[in-house]
């Protein structure tokens, strides 16, 4: 028998969410007390993770949030953000931004110390970092399923303005059954979904209320 | 982990027991009626109902006479 004692290493393997599949449950530690994801039923949620507490960059971060947080509200949507450290942790790095920058974060932090959450969502990059959460970004809708992620690595901020442009046109596109072409705008036209017949991509080339380039790129006023 | 739990009620576990100390509410109705988040509302019930502080009944709560 060999000296060097062989070791079975078991590794779960876990999927990661996928737009439209529903997003994973967990039950977790914030600044707020726990939370599951259920406590989120019927509202949007945009879960977010960042690198680490006492950064510079997440420290920009969080006052974009909370800045545009007024307005995600009016939208029906929370925030909710992730790092793997201690509430404890979580808890003065917010006082410290208050006390520093003058900004008050009202939106939960999860202390994800056992990465668990960290780890259904996907949110660490072994290559980039295997103890900090890259700037993962996930949008949930009302029914808890998964509509958007976005993934930035640990060197550059997210931009707030497309947080709220997203959720907007998500949240649009379910409304109207429509589309939104790049760069989208409230209050811009929107694209209606492609003709699937001969006979409705000819009706669509007459619609006076629609402005078509050709059948199947067609663009009208909500 | 911390030396020791803290079992102290906050701010916003006592108000939402005080929505309901002589109605029982729906979640909404608390929601609405002390202006917090759904997510909140039912986070802190879970918690005090744990701790046998409010009872559930037909989707509706109200707190535990102690």
């Amino acid at each position: 028998m060999s000296d060097v004692q062989q070791v079975e290493v078991k590794e779960e393997v876990r999927s990661l969410p996928r737009i439209g599949s529903p997003a994973p449950q967990f039950e977790a530690v914030t600044t707020h007390g726990n939370l599951k994801l259920e406590d989120y039923k019927g509202s949007w949620l945009i879960l977010f993770s960042h690198p680490a507490d006492f950064t510079p960059v997440c420290t920009t971060e969080f006052i974009g949030f909370q800045e545009i947080y007024p307005q995600l509200k009016e939208m029906n949507t929370e925030l909710l953000g992730l790092s793997i450290d201690s509430v404890h942790s979580h808890i003065a790095w917010v006082r410290n931004i208050e006390q520093n920058f003058g900004t008050k974060i009202e939106f939960p932090v999860i202390a994800d110390l056992t990465m668990d959450v960290a780890q259904r969502y996907g949110m660490i990059m072994p290559d980039e970092s295997s103890t900090e959460a890259s700037r993962a970004v996930f949008v949930i809708d009302d029914k808890q399923v998964v509509r958007a992620i976005i993934y930035y690595p640990l060197s550059t901020g997210r931009n707030m303005d497309e947080m709220l442009r997203l959720v907007k046109a998500l949240q649009t596109a379910d409304q109207h059954q429509v589309a939104t072409p790049a760069d989208w705008r409230e209050g811009d036209k929107v694209i209606v979904p492609p003709a699937v017949t001969q006979e409705g991509a000819a009706s669509r080339m007459e619609d006076k209320n629609m402005e078509c380039v050709d059948f199947y790129f067609c663009k009208r006023d909500l | 982990m911390a030396c020791a739990k803290d079992n102290s009620l906050s701010e916003t576990d006592i108000k939402i027991m005080q929505s309901i100390k002589e109605t029982s509410l729906s979640i909404d109705d608390i929601a609405t009626q002390t202006e917090m988040p759904l997510f909140r509302v039912r986070s802190v019930l879970r918690k005090l109902a744990e701790n046998n502080l409010v009872k559930e009944s037909e989707g509706k709560y109200t707190v535990v006479e102690q």
